[in-house]
């Protein structure tokens, strides 16, 4: 057998892997209109439950395969369903992949909870004997993969039978299309939902326990995760809708893997980078190059691509005199956690108010993308990492200040990000996003490792600055220091949204082509607004590297960049004083759950939860809440001013608040 | 050794591993009676307060946190025996530095805790909050995988810091034990893991006549699940040895692999002394080469230091594993500080007692080979580890003869060395 024909027929059990998982997104978006980034989740949760009672109780296969499989996974299929998705049918795009990712961050750390600690060893698969060796010539199968191989040949035939022949099928994808053109045809498209989640996550508990022995000998969700992502290309490459060619896009992939693992010198820089880089190169350039992937529904659907504008922040909406409060009751506090921190802290809080002060200055550039443009990036790590790398290397390598190596590593990561920003311009809503993934995994997995990007194995010291006379080694002084850079950061961020780039991405977050209309030039808006983001978080990585002495890659780990979305939007992803709440809030909430005596990994799932709000709350849920206070304390005013002195002084307010719409598609 | 702790540093990214050294058991307290009155930080008239920072909550689903059973378990015999110096040691704090959170839970060890000394520090990814320990003087006491236990003199990691860029005679000696000629390196394309590869291809290059590497790659990505092509190579090759630079997970899918295509090659596996992970796939692993550092548990006759490990861990109903070890080896190597400082002991008395020439070759009641165990440096004279073969999902000493643990040789000699036992 000749070399080539040996390594693709190598690839393709590992190309049916990605197809089975890659079928699953597919199945979820045509029947629910959701990119399901939780699929892994779900598939770790079936492949949990079936390990838990086949592996730890010993149960019989049949048992636990019917119910980590036909009854655990339909049933979280139904919850999502009723308790999620069905109210984001009609909302915006960004609202279903936010509730998607708090999902994916939440359900595998609520899993691992209810697993506990013991090792997780000895994972099973469905074959009777998942080591057996079935020869077909010279080519070598074993039990896993036999079970792969014919489940995905069913699953997929099963599929294709059920879109095009049954009217299930068919409902489906209607309801998907139309909600409201389908109902008008009799049919009840809350059941077709539910009854599409339901065999969507039998298919994602089917994929979890079918790969689970696949995945090394241990249960890991991100191996699901990583496996996910590299599906995501296959699923692209089905444009999202063509099973058929959804397959053939994960069988290609695996392929394609064989082959680079066959020909290129496994020890040579090209195959140090190419093969790792493979799946997430291919996502990326299939989102860009692969022609009329993202006008499809825009096309069918004209306001497709419209969403109504967000509230007004609540700041907005309050009187003066509440303004004049509001500022001084901020300065008192701002003062007075000033002196607490510089007078009373010790090492221990300073240093979580320290880290909390800087990972406000990375948000805020979430703030920037996602608050003020609407779009949703994943790479956000990323860009904190090439501003704390290229500070590390600047100091080490060029021996430059270290303040100066903050600010061109903040460049650096403003001009990638500004890079990145032209090929994904013709992307929006949910392409774009999973573009910014595909770099962020590139970044973490192919440029990270380098050498000359975060410094190999042993990393470059980043010394603290020293601006005259003022050394900020002593941690008191370089939390001044960064409240300094927070306050900047923050003035800046309040100037853009309220200068004429804010006011351009509030119209482009309504509607593109009306902006267009009135003479706003997209993609300079879009270009700037990653650029900016991009920029403000490599300069909090740089200070982050400045702080820790050095920039770890694991500070910059791409689930990072999916977890500080998830932080943001849960407490307001439009407001500086929202990305201050999140970069505390991620550092002080440990600091609850270990009073309460509970696990840290409890903060993935309060936080990942609280994401799923988003749709009802877009601006976050302190903002919401905020909103309610000032309404109240607004009340209280008038009223007491009502008794007193004639009509209420509303002076301040630029809109009233129960003028302020409700998002699309969410039910009061 | 440094092998092993390449392979788990490839583990949750570029981490690192290793294993441990340290300290004698002995049972019971010296000192007991009245306590004396001591003015340091943690110290009390009944109890010596003592706390530590592991990474128990792990991408790798280690059990980490065992390292405080350890040091609980070696407390336990001290204060059965009257403590020390009329005192209890007590673990007062338990921290989680989740991987990442070092320097934070180092501070709040340091700022909230107060205690005397911090043991058992074992964190699989950085000791960030080396510094701080270094710079208040603190008695420190782990797992000392990580580059940042080099320097300070107060930083008591087992079996010190590790060389990971220096080719020794450590893999060459296997081959020529075994008679393997063509070797195989795996890698991931992360820092650690390949410095593990390109250090070891190296050391065949220095020493030709125990085998050629034959092939090697370094560009797998962490958490591959597919190696069909390499080992489709590897086969092609007639490759009868394979280093693994890599996690467990990922040597569990190489063997896999390998069983499938029929590669008949011995695996060596820095990474992978866990009980019950190796009898979990047993059918796999079998005939494959371990390594570990200290006396492993299967050691016949057990040397004392392992039969009051195994009598207190027992008694305390607390998992025999790696991690433990390093927990049990830490507060030894601290309570025999403390008896060199005596009964005023200070912290400094405590780092001085240690950083004397009494204690540098310390055993720890023949868990450890007994050179070099108190460095803070790279220059080991000697290299000593254990090996252990897999019979069965079993561990079995291998390579030394009745009644050693230990396999010594130089560390860099010009030509492969007769090695030594222990």
């Amino acid at each position: 057998m000749s070399d080539l024909i040996k390594y693709v027929i190598l690839g393709v059990p590992y190309g049916c892997v990605f197809a089975l998982v890659a079928t699953g997104l597919v199945l979820t978006y045509k029947t629910s209109g959701v990119f399901n980034l939780a699929f892994g989740a779900q598939a770790f949760l079936s492949a949990a439950v079936y390990y838990n009672v086949r592996v730890r109780h010993g149960w019989p296969m049949v048992p636990a395969f019917v119910l980590a499989v036909v009854v655990v996974a339909p049933l979280v299929g139904l919850i999502l369903d009723r308790f999620l998705f069905r109210h984001l049918r009609s909302a915006p795009e960004a609202a279903r992949l936010v509730t998607s990712l708090g999902l994916l961050v939440a359900v595998p750390q609520l899993v691992l909870i209810w697993l506990g600690p013991a090792q997780t060893n000895g994972v099973v698969g469905i074959w009777s004997d998942d080591n057996a060796l079935y020869h077909f010539g010279d080519y070598v199968i074993d039990g896993r993969q036999a079970a792969i191989l014919l489940c995905t040949t069913v699953v997929v035939v099963a599929l294709i039978a059920m879109f095009r022949w049954s009217s299930i099928g068919l409902q489906m994808r209607a309801v998907v299309e139309s909600p409201r053109m389908t109902q008008l045809a009799g049919i009840n498209a809350d059941r077709v939902s539910a009854v599409s989640w339901m065999v969507s996550s039998v298919f994602a508990g089917l994929a979890g326990v079918l790969l689970a022995p696949l995945l090394g000998g241990r249960l890991d969700p991100n191996q699901f995760t990583f496996l996910l992502v590299a599906a995501i290309a296959a699923a692209v490459f089905g444009r999202l809708s063509s099973i058929p060619l959804t397959v053939l896009g994960g069988i290609l992939l695996g392929v394609v893997q064989g082959l680079l693992a066959g020909y290129l010198p496994p020890a040579s820089v090209v195959a140090q980078n190419l093969r790792p880089a493979l799946p997430f190169l291919a996502l990326f350039l299939l989102l860009i190059f692969l022609p009329g992937l993202r006008r499809g529904r825009e096309l069918t659907d004209p306001l497709a691509g419209v969403d109504p504008p967000p509230p007004s922040l609540a700041a907005a909406e309050r009187s003066a005199l509440l303004t004049k409060l509001t500022r001084a009751l901020g300065v008192i506090v701002v003062v007075a956690v000033l002196v607490l921190a510089l007078t009373q802290f010790d090492a221990y809080w300073l240093d979580i108010f320290i880290r909390g002060v800087i990972y406000s200055t990375i948000f805020l550039s979430i703030t920037v993308f996602t608050g003020m443009a609407g779009q949703i990036s994943l790479c956000q790590a990323a860009f904190a990492g090439i501003g704390g790398f290229g500070t590390a290397q600047l100091v080490s390598a060029y021996n430059l200040p270290v303040l100066t190596a903050i600010v061109i590593g903040a460049l650096l990561a403003a001009v990638v990000g500004a890079l990145l920003a032209i090929p994904v311009l013709r992307l929006a809503g949910i392409y774009l996003s999973l573009a910014t993934l595909a770099f962020g995994l590139m970044f973490d997995f192919v440029l990270t490792p380098l050498g000359w990007v975060s410094g190999g194995v042993r990393l470059p010291d980043v010394p603290r600055p020293q601006i005259g006379p003022i050394n900020f080694s002593n941690n008191r002084s370089f939390f001044v220091l960064c409240l300094v850079v927070l306050g900047i950061v923050g003035v800046l961020v309040i100037l853009v949204r309220r200068g004429t780039t804010g006011r351009y991405l509030d119209a482009l977050r309504g509607s593109e082509i009306a902006s267009q209309a009135i003479g706003i030039n997209p993609a300079r808006a879009k270009i700037t607004a990653l650029a900016l983001s991009a920029g403000i978080a490599g300069l909090g990585g740089g200070l982050l590297a400045t702080y820790t002495g050095q920039a770890r890659p694991l500070d910059f780990l791409f689930f990072f960049s999916l977890f500080w979305v998830v932080v943001v939007v849960s407490l307001g992803a439009r407001t500086v004083e929202g990305a201050i709440n999140a970069g505390l809030g991620l550092l002080l909430f440990p600091e609850v759950l270990k009073y309460l005596g509970l696990s840290p990994s409890w903060e993935f799932v309060f936080f990942g939860l609280g994401a799923i709000t988003y749709a009802r709350h877009p601006e976050g849920i302190l903002e919401s809440q905020k909103r309610r206070s000032l309404e109240f304390v607004q009340r209280l005013i008038d009223r007491h001013r009502a008794r007193g002195s004639g009509p209420p002084d509303r002076s301040g307010a630029t809109a009233g608040v129960e003028a302020a719409p409700a998002p699309a598609g969410v039910k009061p | 050794m440094r092998v092993r702790i390449i392979a788990v540093a490839a583990l949750a990214l570029a981490l690192a591993a290793g294993a441990c050294s340290n300290s004698k058991s002995s049972s019971g307290s010296k000192g007991g009676g009245s306590a004396k009155t001591v003015d340091q930080p943690g110290v009390t008239p009944k109890t010596i307060r003592v706390g530590g920072v592991v990474s128990k909550t792990n991408a790798l689903n280690g059990p980490y946190a065992s390292a405080f059973d350890g040091t609980q378990a070696y407390f336990d015999m001290v204060n059965a025996g009257g403590g020390m110096y009329g005192r209890k040691l007590e673990i007062v704090s338990r921290r989680d530095d989740e991987m990442g959170n070092n320097q934070q839970q180092v501070q709040g060890l340091l700022q909230q805790d107060n205690i005397f000394t911090a043991v058992p520090i074992a964190t699989i990814f950085s000791f960030s909050g080396a510094k701080a320990l270094a710079e208040g003087s603190v008695p420190t006491f782990g797992w000392g995988i990580n580059d940042e236990w080099t320097g300070p003199k107060n930083l008591f990691g087992l079996d010190g810091y590790t060389c990971v860029t220096c080719p020794t005679p450590q893999v060459p000696l296997i081959t020529h034990d075994l008679n393997k000629k063509h070797v195989g390196i795996l890698a991931y394309n992360v820092a650690n893991s390949k410095s593990c590869a390109d250090t070891t291809k190296k050391a065949f290059e220095k020493y030709p006549k125990e085998g050629t590497v034959d092939f090697l790659t370094t560009s797998l990505s962490f958490g591959v699940t597919d190696l069909s092509v390499e080992v489709s190579q590897m086969k092609d090759k007639h490759v009868d040895f394979i280093l693994t630079c890599i996690d467990q997970n990922g040597a569990l899918t190489l063997s896999k692999e390998m069983k499938k295509q029929g590669l008949d090659a011995t695996l060596y596996l820095p990474n992978a002394y866990d009980q019950s992970f190796v009898a979990a796939n047993k059918e796999f692993f079998n005939g494959a080469i371990v390594l570990v550092q200290f006396a492993p548990f299967e050691t016949t006759p057990k040397p004392p230091g392992l039969v009051e490990f195994d009598k207190w861990m027992s008694r305390g109903k607390f998992a025999k594993n790696e991690s433990a070890m390093v927990g049990w080896l830490s507060a030894d190597l601290f309570v025999q500080g403390l008896k060199g400082a005596g009964p005023n002991f200070t912290r400094q008395k405590v780092i001085d007692a240690l950083n004397s020439s009494k204690l540098k070759n310390y055993s720890a009641g023949g868990l450890l080979p007994g050179n070099d165990t108190i460095s803070h440096d790279k220059n080991f004279t000697q290299s000593c580890d254990a090996y252990l073969k897999i019979v069965n999902g079993k561990f079995v000493p291998a390579f030394v003869p009745k009644g050693k643990v230990f396999v010594c040789f130089p560390r860099s000699p010009a030509n492969l060395p007769t090695p030594t036992y222990r």
